[in-house]
């Protein structure tokens, strides 16, 4: 029997015929097989290419004759897990034995690393932001240095200027926070809708969480303030006679 | 001394520039009384500016006095001088100093709103 996205990709009904090809022996080993039935797995899996043959016929075409290599088993009794599994080892000393709860701590394990890479990543982002944010900020800034000197020659006060610079900050952080999240929705919705197969299928579980994109655009506020606070304090302490001096 | 708007005593003002000084203002006295129109003339250079930036509380001299409406600027803090500059000193700048992301009407109110003038 074939899985069915095997049997989609070579044209496969019942009654065509399968080669299984052995090349890991001195002369390449030819076995023809006649597919009996097509399998549908209804589970989400990334792995629909399996061909399934009888034991005996397998270790056959693989001249390795009383082996497997993985036995699954079901254990009707789960209280008995750990018996069964520490008794299967002492009878096979060189075998691994992994149970369910070992796969699930795995892959906790590999979640939770990846979502720790994924927060790492994200946070030095957010720091490169910060730091683009904050020479933007200076830049602008230096370039309106005559401005800043005009408005303090008019009565403007430190925190006046203080608080139009931070103003400009945030609201720049703001915006580009909107922005971003909005590139980065339609980014993965693209994503999900227009890759197909395997990866696709396995994709669409991912969806677009409305608190990470809150947290998103919080963190591009705040950077947006912190990247505004040295500039709107150095544009704050200018003198007004030196800022107007400046062509 | 009583009844003059705007008085300075002895003013210098020397601005330190590449390891030299250039002493822009040396002892100057200038007494304008209340209502008086007075003109500066001078060659580029010679400090106009920076005596006009002394005398409407821009920048703080080096030695002497500015008395401005009675008021001694060196001895102002600078939420006072911020204060004086708004309701007693007007400019008009060499350049227009407009600000061009503000429209006309924006650019007067830029002058108006830090005294807390209602639209």
């Amino acid at each position: 029997m074939v899985d069915r996205d095997y049997a989609l990709k070579y044209n496969l009904t019942v009654g065509s015929k399968v080669t299984y090809m052995n090349m890991q022996t001195a002369y390449t080993v030819k076995t023809n097989y006649t597919v009996v039935g097509i399998v549908e797995v209804g589970a989400m899996s990334l792995i629909r290419s399996t061909i399934y043959v009888n034991l005996p016929d397998a270790q056959e075409a693989t001249k390795a004759p009383g082996q497997v290599n993985i036995a699954l088993l079901r254990v009707n009794d789960p209280g008995k897990l750990q018996a069964v599994s520490g008794n299967l080892t002492r009878l096979w000393p060189t075998s691994t034995v992994i149970t369910a709860s070992d796969i699930a701590a795995v892959t906790t394990g590999v979640i939770t690393m990846s979502e720790q890479t994924a927060w790492n990543i994200s946070l030095a982002l957010a720091a490169v932001a910060l730091l683009i944010g904050l020479k933007s900020q200076l830049n602008a800034v230096v370039e309106r240095t005559r401005e800043i000197g005009y408005l303090k020659a008019i009565g403007w006060s430190n925190s006046d200027v203080m608080g139009q610079i931070m103003t400009e900050s945030l609201l720049q952080g703001l915006i580009g926070g909107l922005v971003g999240c909005a590139v980065g929705y339609a980014g993965a919705l693209y994503v999900l809708l227009t890759i197909g197969g395997e990866l696709g299928r396995a994709l669409q579980f991912i969806t677009v969480d409305p608190l990470l994109l809150g947290i998103a655009l919080a963190i591009a506020v705040v950077s947006g303030v912190l990247a505004g606070i040295y500039p709107a304090w150095r544009s704050a302490r200018m003198n007004p006679a030196e800022a107007l001096r400046v062509l | 001394m009583p009844g003059y708007m705007i008085e300075t005593s002895n003013l210098s003002k020397i601005y330190h520039k590449g390891g030299g000084d250039i002493r822009a203002l040396d002892g100057v006295d200038v007494e304008v009384a209340d209502g008086e129109f007075l003109t500066i003339l001078g060659p580029s250079g010679s400090g106009k500016t920076t005596l006009l930036y002394m005398m409407g509380a821009l920048d703080r001299p080096t030695s002497g006095t500015v008395i401005l409406d009675g008021s001694d600027l060196s001895k102002l803090s600078e939420t006072e001088l911020v204060r004086l500059r708004r309701q007693k000193v007007g400019f008009v700048f060499q350049q227009y100093n407009l600000l061009p992301t503000f429209s006309a009407m924006e650019n007067v109110e830029a002058t108006l709103a830090p005294t807390g003038m209602d639209r």
